[in-house]
């Protein structure tokens, strides 16, 4: 079979926009997770404060990202507690963190934990 | 003498009493793949759990944001459009592990018939199932399995990619628990 030129022409311009409309779809569908270090925070504040602020401030709801500041009250693996009851999850294990230390740290606030009593943070990141 | 052997009867017990073993990083995940689609499943490792070894009562609270889909996309799916997470942040269990005894327990698993609520989306669903335990030095190490079926929790799946998705969803569980002290 022998296509015109017109046919060929059509055919091909078919082709290319199907490849552009499939990379379009790909890049939207297999886009990576937001990193924390990317997301602006909704909520900055004192470890101290946040517990009775997220009960009155409607913009605090899970998933947004938070930075909080306070005292380390607890170390273990790649985790830290915050003034006893803000509990952090790093997704890499961070550097050295002291008890007792002053840190400020930004993480995705998840919600608040009925059986432990604490708030619970993920993807955290040390800010300092 | 008898005064301090009640003493320490008295002591010994309300320390057992408030024994519990716990963890706030336990790993829940979740699979929901459908053979020659693309995998559907989800790990979350923010589980909280705690164990009561004296009467074997057992809790666990799992933030659904926790879940952690390799695809951005699907998360924000399962969040906004199944597990509608702004309404119903939370998924717990609240059970028991029928006969247990914490003298039970070596370095190998023992099985524990484990029954329960399993409350997802605010429905409740009854549990009846088996779960392992070992101690694993100062820890006790949890796992098992629990397959459910989004119908359980009025999860409603479009017909378009319900094919997709088992109707048979495994939950795997597996905790290594502390001593709280």
């Amino acid at each position: 079979m022998i296509l015109s030129k017109k046919s060929k022409l059509i055919l091909t311009v078919i082709f290319i926009v199907s490849i552009v409309l499939l990379f379009i779809v790909t890049k939207i569908v297999y886009a990576p997770h937001e990193k924390t270090a990317d997301v602006e925070s909704v909520y900055k504040g004192k470890a101290s404060d946040f517990i009775t602020n997220m009960n009155i401030d409607t913009t605090i709801t899970a998933g947004i990202v938070i930075e909080l500041s306070g005292r380390v009250t607890s170390v273990l693996d790649s985790t830290i507690t915050i003034d006893n009851n803000i509990f952090c999850q790093f997704s890499n294990q961070p550097t050295l963190i002291n008890l007792g230390e002053n840190v400020l740290v930004k993480g995705r606030y998840i919600g608040f934990d009925d059986i432990m009593g604490e708030v619970k943070l993920d993807n955290c990141i040390l800010k300092k | 003498m008898k005064r301090l052997l009640i003493f320490v009867h008295v002591f010994l017990s309300l320390g057992l009493s408030a024994q519990k073993f716990y963890t706030k990083t336990g790993t829940t995940e979740f699979k929901a793949s459908v053979e020659a689609f693309e995998s559907v499943e989800a790990i979350s490792k923010s589980t909280t759990a705690i164990l009561n070894t004296e009467n074997g009562e057992i809790a666990a609270l799992i933030f659904v944001k926790s879940f952690h889909f390799d695809v951005a996309l699907m998360e924000e799916h399962f969040n906004e459009n199944y597990l509608d997470t702004k309404d119903f942040p939370k998924a717990t269990f609240k059970g028991k592990l029928n006969d247990f005894d914490i003298n039970k327990l070596t370095n190998t698993w023992t099985e524990f018939k484990m029954t329960g609520t399993l409350k997802i989306r605010g429905i409740d669903k009854a549990i009846n199932n088996v779960t392992s335990l070992k101690k694993a030095g100062d820890k006790i190490i949890v796992k098992g399995l629990l397959i459910v079926s989004p119908s359980d929790f009025k999860i409603e799946i479009p017909s378009a990619v319900s094919s997709k998705i088992s109707n048979q969803i495994k939950v795997i569980i597996n905790y290594d628990l502390v001593e709280k002290k």
